[in-house]
């Protein structure tokens, strides 16, 4: 009767104890998601990421989640597209909150001899050389190219493996400080 | 950054050697010095020394002109990607319908602070190397050629030793007047400004007549 009343007790108690901490958890995931949301979509970004630099292994998980490939094959200074730019900004969280990080893609896209398509391969191959960033920013005009849609879905998916393999294990350690060319454009 | 018999250099070594080979084409090579290794070759280094000693060869001579060749060429890309669509403002007296290549008709002032801006900008691209290089695609195309010799010629000059690290182009009363926030720069006030000038290409800056160029420090 007494190891029974202490089983019930024990049980109790590890019930009691973990009852904060799942609230706690679902309020810190529900804070970070919408901070996350908010990015790209006329905010002040930067801040945004900053705040995410906090919680860095659950930021970078759901920034992950937010890739998707876009349409847009150049954003100028003067354009607003938000939801493009929401997933470029998620590229920025995670080259940010991961000290750097970036992923490029093969694509078989064909870049013709337009001024347009001259500048974006210059500009998408000006990181990597060799493969194509997500998206790369001309800075003098501000005017951000976006690569070919193959490339993207290589990328994202490149995110998503290594999240996968070694998301947990990671040793998240944000940029400090970082100059634009580290993580902005 | 060195400054060597009136010019800056990247490299000492080669800033020394390079001006000392001047020196040396009017000397009689009897005025001593001491000798580097430069990529593997023996470059004398001219000093106060007393001792007899050779003087570059000819070879060396031409290397060193050919890596400062490759250097203001690399500069004059920088000036050529980012502000091949600009030419100046036309001079008061040019006719209406002038062609905005045609060099007569370019006002002087407007012209040397063009020239100005370019060699701020390569001189930027020494301190942040994200920049448009690029050269003229067609050899025969007389426009490319001169706005090419108009790069190559400030390039000579770039020691580095303009102020700024960011710049933006803009085309004043169309489209935005600073880069976005998400450039990362550019969101207080520019540290000089070069402009007019007259903006005829692309380039991702809106066409027209007051095309100006603003350089930051943040």
């Amino acid at each position: 009767m007494t190891n029974r009343l202490l089983v019930i007790l024990i049980l109790t108690m590890v019930i009691l104890a973990g009852l904060p901490s799942r609230p706690l958890l679902a309020q810190e995931s529900t804070s970070v998601s919408g901070e996350i949301r908010q990015l790209g979509r006329g905010n002040d970004d930067r801040q945004i990421v900053a705040t995410l630099a906090k919680a860095p292994r659950l930021a970078v998980q759901l920034l992950i989640d937010e890739l998707r490939p876009v349409n847009e094959t150049r954003i100028l200074a003067s354009e607003k597209r938000p939801e493009a730019e929401h997933v470029l900004w998620s590229i920025r969280a995670l080259r940010y909150l991961t000290g750097g990080k970036d992923f490029c893609g093969q694509t078989r896209h064909e870049f013709d001899k337009s001024e347009f398509e001259r500048n974006r391969k210059y500009w998408l191959y000006s990181r990597h050389r060799t493969c194509v960033s997500f998206f790369a920013m001309w800075p003098s005009r501000g005017t951000e190219y976006v690569a070919p849609q193959d490339a993207q879905n290589e990328i994202i998916l490149k995110w998503r493996d290594w999240f996968k393999d070694q998301g947990a294990s990671f040793d998240y350690k944000p940029l400090l400080n970082p100059k634009p060319e580290e993580w902005l454009w | 950054m060195p400054f060597i018999n009136g010019k800056f250099y990247m490299n000492p070594a080669y800033g020394r050697a390079l001006e000392n080979a001047r020196a040396n084409e009017s000397t009689d090579g009897t005025q001593g010095g001491h000798w580097v290794t430069i990529d593997g070759r023996h470059v004398l280094i001219q000093g106060r020394q007393e001792a007899q000693t050779p003087q570059a060869s000819p070879n060396q001579l031409a290397h060193l002109r050919q890596v400062q060749k490759r250097r203001d060429e690399a500069k004059a890309e920088v000036g050529y990607g980012e502000t091949s669509g600009i030419v100046p403002e036309k001079s008061a007296d040019s006719p209406n319908n002038a062609s905005p290549y045609q060099r007569s008709t370019w006002d002087p002032a407007s012209t040397k602070n063009l020239q100005d801006a370019r060699k701020n900008i390569m001189d930027i691209s020494e301190r942040n190397g994200i920049v448009k290089k690029s050269k003229p695609d067609d050899p025969n195309n007389k426009i490319q050629q001169s706005i090419w010799q108009d790069n190559l010629s400030v390039a000579k000059n770039s020691h580095g030793d303009m102020p700024g690290r960011y710049f933006f182009i803009r085309q004043e009363g169309k489209g935005p007047q600073r880069p976005p926030a998400s450039a990362g720069f550019g969101q207080g006030k520019p540290i000089s400004e070069y402009g007019p000038f007259r903006n005829v290409g692309g380039g991702d800056v809106p066409r027209g007549n007051r095309t100006f160029i603003d350089i930051y420090d943040k």
